[in-house]
């Protein structure tokens, strides 16, 4: 477990999972205080990255942008997690009817290419933070359920499920207690590259103005609008862009990382 | 895999060639102009508003029988001549004229134009202004009278309105955009692609156009239309971002043509919640800092707005009641107090993310009335669902940009009068004593030392009551290459419609 | 035979349930289309022009009415007309699904020209200088969102340097060299995401081959190095880097939005943004049947394809 840690993708996610949780406390400025004044100013020691074309502080929009994009991806994630897993266990503990019913259901989902399908449900929902997670989580609810139900075939009958079931357990207690444990690790990675792919899909939401709503802080925002002020301010622009591209990188080296801890095919280290 | 080696060789080739030979491109077909557009027209049906863009077109294939020149005076298009007869009727002579299938404009096109505006099926945007018309009177084919149900001073104006071009009779059953006597003929359009213009043989005015075809392409991210003309894509774009006039006026290749007091973004309130207290919509009038917007939503190409639209260029502007409402906090704290609402007072402001400048005044002005203690929440729907929500009366006001395209000062009615039809873009469920008798006072009356003191006198009434709370004006601009010369603008409010003077450009 | 007559029939049903989801939900979406459509720049047009409008377009009729009729149309392949311009439908997406499938094959050919090739070097040098640099330039250009990539192109190419047309499109038929210079930068946008996609898969499937006993077999023989990677290795790693690049593209159906906005490709996605703004009802449906049913129809061949190959699929 140590040696999972022991690399950068693991402790730069931590210092994200960190800098996010801590935004409020850090000595920095509110992301919303507006000074037309100084608008576009240069860095200075109060404002180290600049200001930017309201005058508000880059450095503390770029931290809490990030609090926001992480927010987003977490709670979408865990929450398609919660429920695509949900579905996809008992779909493949129940089989039958029940299985083709879950499994059915998400080709309707998956017809949809996952921009399109948020695009739709945002126009829908009218846009903001509050409809882009559960719209976001509806985009991975198939792919958590195809891994929880091909994970589950597997497991389904393997000694310990019988074991268990000999013993008298319920169906709902055999998934909760018995499958979902043992099914934990694919699902672990699955909700790593989810939260990945929901950070490009929120970036590119709030770039075409369907996503998170100013004057709250979202790099696909901050993004699109800087490409405006290109003229005046071109670090306006590359800030948020370096943030999420860094942002995106980590959270895929992650994902990497947590995938060769959990499949049991991959030796660590080098292959051969 | 599938690929065999010659298919790959011939795509490596065509990935190679843009790089090797840049100077093809930048420079264009021989005379054709190249627009760069901000938005693709919904379609080219006449007589219906489809947006600044859409009128662009429109006036590059139509002519009205009057219209403004660049300083806001009305001279005759298709008109020669126009003159009232009685409080009730106008009488019009046609200039001999041809549509640009060769055929002559005469009365009877000019009465079928009219009668397709008043049917109620056409959606024509200017029916509602040209209801007081009872009936078109044909003398012969070069004259015709205008006779109206009231005596109203409006009409000459209402000729030269963007949307009341005049149409071939019956043309628009063979094609949507009919036949226009403008200065160019559409040859083809293809959906969110281009639009092919050729200059037409019939055109009235000698020599002209000078350019024989126009290729308009249209750039809805305003971004890339900047870059097109940057990198010589086009020759002329409309609806310069306000980011990029800077860097536009700096380049020494390209050209602004900007005019300062352009259409306007204003404040509309609804009287249904808190803002039935006229207190609580002074206090919001007081409340804001009008330049910091200009400066931040505009980048300073604009102007404060703060009160009644006018155009400096007309004769109903006052300077005084021009800047009505000052930046003033401690007065705006005095009304919330007097209304009652010192503790602070929360409001919705409906607006849309879909359009930048919608949703940065939103920001601001939330921004701004926070300091005075008044919360505001904001709705930012796409900008159909706002549409809809503003109809249905939702959010306490909302932020509203509009252009105005008429000289008239009854131009402003559909803005200011609270108890007109309830639509999305004015304030509404409350009255201003008053109001409506003196705007149809001001429609009636001919004589203009008269109609002044009218207008004064609404313009006061509207600013006391704040039925329509002014923000900022926005500037209009277009930018060309240096090769494209011959572009004046019409003037302030009229200037996003200085379409109807590009018969004039020339391009070397 | 039967499996695949079910296949090919649940793909049917589902396109079905498809299409009365968007019919349903596109009802549900508040916005009004003829209010927008006579409300253009602050107009306000009156009740009873709005109603006359709604009657003509048929938005009065009761909605079971208006389903049945719908369906029946696309049954019998009439994808309807633009509640907008009046234009049939079909001939507009007829247009515009080739440009999207062009730019979809060329980002596909890009990344098959840099991320196959890089993919299969990094999986035989693992671990290496080029691997280690490949994986971080491949996790950077995953990383890189494409509306990022497509400003900085347009920024550098167009704005500064004047090499490329900032965006737009020409026929291919009226000028040819013009059409390929406008293809180039959103292709290329695409293509960097996609090859380190690309890359990526193939590098690990590579990974999975490589130690696998036919290889060591191969090698005891004392075949030559470069006949065992590609008679034996890639061959074998092959397919799943065809099914998922296959998904991908799949995906990029509807995925060209944000490059198609950046650089003003008119393609089958920005008409169905425009479409969705202007509440254009029929425009909507028709497109998304399009795409899912070229989703889904790709799905099937995969599905198939896959049942051809391992008989064990056909449960």
């Amino acid at each position: 477990m140590i040696s999972a840690f022991r690399n950068w993708p693991s402790a730069l996610f931590l210092c994200l999972i960190a800098l996010s949780l801590l935004a409020p406390l850090l000595p920095i400025h509110d992301p919303l205080a507006m000074n037309i004044a100084s608008r576009f100013a240069p860095p200075s020691w109060a404002f180290p990255l600049g200001q930017d074309e309201y005058g508000r502080d880059i450095l503390s929009r770029l931290v809490w942008a990030l609090r926001s994009a992480m927010f987003i991806a977490i709670s979408a994630a865990l929450l398609s997690g919660a429920i695509g897993s949900a579905l996809g266990i008992i779909g493949g503990f129940s089989r039958g009817a029940t299985e083709v019913l879950t499994m059915r259901s998400m080709d309707i989902i998956l017809c949809f290419p996952p921009l399109l399908l948020a695009m739709l449900a945002v126009t829908l929902y009218g846009p903001g933070s509050l409809t882009l997670i559960p719209v976001l989580a509806l985009v991975f609810v198939p792919s958590f359920t195809r891994v929880a139900h091909a994970s589950v075939l597997t497991v389904r009958s393997q000694e310990y499920v019988d074991a268990a079931r000999g013993m008298g357990a319920g169906a709902g207690r055999i998934m909760l207690r018995t499958i979902l444990p043992n099914i934990l690790g694919p699902l672990i990675v699955q909700f790593s590259f989810v939260m990945a792919v929901t950070v490009v899909l929120e970036s590119g939401l709030s770039f075409l103005g369907l996503g998170v709503l100013p004057p709250a802080p979202s790099l696909g925002l901050m993004i699109g609008t800087g490409r405006a002020t290109l003229a005046q301010a071109p670090m306006l622009l590359v800030w948020p862009c370096l943030v999420l591209s860094l942002l995106i990188l980590v959270l895929n080296a992650f994902c990497d990382r947590l995938r060769d801890w959990f499949d049991p095919r991959h030796v660590h280290g080098t292959g051969n | 895999m599938i690929l065999n080696r010659r298919v790959l060789i011939q795509s490596l080739a065509a990935a190679t060639i843009p790089l090797g030979s840049r100077a093809s491109f930048a420079q264009s077909p021989e005379k054709t102009l190249r627009i760069g557009l901000s938005t693709y027209p919904a379609h080219f049906r006449p007589w219906i508003n489809v947006g600044y863009a859409g009128h662009l077109i429109s006036a590059l294939l139509n002519r009205n029988l009057l219209a403004y020149d660049t300083k806001g005076a009305l001279v005759g298009e298709l008109a020669e001549s126009w003159a009232r007869e009685s409080d009730l009727v106008w009488r019009v002579t046609l200039r001999k004229t041809l549509f640009s299938d060769g055929s002559p404009v005469t009365s009877q096109d000019v009465k079928w134009t009219f009668d397709k505006i008043l049917a109620k099926d056409t959606g024509a945007y200017m029916r509602d202004a040209a209801l007081p018309i009872e009936r078109i009177d044909i003398a012969d084919a070069g004259t015709f009278r205008i006779v109206t149900k009231t005596p109203s001073a409006t009409i000459p104006a209402l000729l030269a309105y963007p949307y009341l071009a005049i149409l071939k009779a019956g043309s628009t059953d063979e094609k949507e955009q009919g036949i226009g006597a403008g200065p160019y003929v559409l040859t083809s359009a293809e959906k969110g692609v281009e639009i092919m213009l050729t200059a037409s043989k019939h055109y009235f005015k000698d020599k002209l156009p000078a350019i024989p075809r126009i290729r308009v392409v249209p750039y809805i991210d305003e971004n890339l239309r900047v870059a097109a003309l940057q990198s010589g894509d086009v020759d002329l774009i409309d609806y310069v971002p306000w980011n990029a006039m800077d860097a536009i006026a700096a380049n020494q290749q390209l050209k602004l043509d900007a005019v300062a007091a352009g259409a306007f973004m204003y404040l509309s309130f609804n009287g249904s919640g808190p803002f039935a207290d006229k207190r609580l919509r002074q206090a919001v009038s007081y409340a804001l800092r009008r330049e910091d917007i200009v400066k931040a939503v505009f980048f300073g190409h604009g102007a404060p707005l703060a009160g009644v639209p006018r155009p400096s260029v007309s004769p109903y502007f006052d300077k005084k009641l021009a800047n009505y409402w000052t930046y003033d906090p401690e007065k705006a704290r005095a009304l919330l107090k007097a209304a009652g609402q010192e503790k602070g007072l929360t409001v919705t402001l409906l607006a849309t993310s879909q359009y930048t400048m919608h949703r940065d005044i939103a920001v601001l002005v939330q921004n701004q009335l926070a300091e005075v203690g008044i919360t505001v929440k904001t709705v930012m729907p796409d900008w159909a669902t706002r549409v809809t929500m503003g109809n249905r009366g939702q959010g306490d006001f909302a932020v509203q940009g509009i252009g105005i395209d008429s000289l008239d000062p009854d131009a402003a009615t559909t803005l200011i009068d609270p108890s007109l039809s309830p639509t999305f873009l004015r304030s509404r469920n409350f009255e201003v004593p008053g109001l409506s008798e003196l705007l149809e006072k001001g429609r009636a009356e001919f004589d203009e030392t008269k109609r002044k003191a009218i207008y004064a006198e609404i313009d006061t009434l509207v600013c006391e009551n704040a039925s329509f709370c002014g923000v900022a004006y926005r500037a209009t601009g277009y930018a060309r290459s240096k090769a494209v010369s011959g572009l004046t603008l019409l003037p302030e409010q009229l200037s996003p419609f200085s379409a109807t003077l590009f018969d004039q450009l020339t391009i070397s | 035979m039967a499996w695949f007559l079910q296949r090919v029939a649940l793909s049917i049903v589902l396109l079905w349930v498809v299409t009365t989801l968007v019919f349903l939900s596109i009802y549900m979406v508040p916005g009004d289309p003829v209010e927008l459509l006579l409300s253009q720049d602050g107009a306000a047009p009156d009740r009873a022009t709005i109603e006359l409008i709604r009657e003509d377009l048929g938005l009065n009729k009761p909605i079971h009415v208006q389903y049945v009729e719908k369906m029946s149309a696309l049954a019998r392949g009439d994808l309807g007309r633009s509640m907008v311009d009046d234009r049939p439908i079909g001939r507009e997406i007829a247009l515009r699904l080739p440009r999207t499938l062009e730019l979809i094959g060329a980002a596909a050919l890009i990344s098959l020209l840099i991320g196959l090739p890089a993919g299969v070097v990094a999986a035989l040098k693992q671990g290496r200088a080029f691997d280690r640099f490949a994986s971080l330039v491949t996790g950077f250009a995953q990383g890189v969102p494409v509306f990022v990539v497509g400003t900085l192109m347009i920024l550098v190419l167009s704005q500064l340097l004047k090499l490329m047309p900032a965006g737009g499109f020409v026929a291919y038929a009226s000028d040819p060299i013009g059409h390929l210079k406008l293809l180039f930068m959103p292709a290329v946008a695409i293509g960097i995401g996609l090859s380190a996609i690309l890359f990526r898969i193939t590098r690990a499937s590579m990974k999975d081959v490589l130690p696998l006993d036919f290889v060591r077999t191969a090698h005891a023989k004392g075949l030559p190095e470069r006949y065992v990677i590609v008679r034996h290795v890639l061959r074998n790693a092959l397919m799943p880097v065809i099914t998922v690049f296959a998904l991908q593209l799949g995906g990029l159906l509807g995925g060209t939005v944000l490059v198609e906005y950046v650089f003003n490709w008119p393609g089958l996605s920005g008409m169905l943004v425009s479409a969705v703004s202007a509440r254009d009802y029929p425009t909507v449906t028709a497109v998304i049947l399009v795409i899912s049913a070229l989703f889904i129809g790709l799905n099937l061949v995969v599905d198939i394809l896959y049942g051809l190959a391992d008989p064990r699929v056909r449960k």
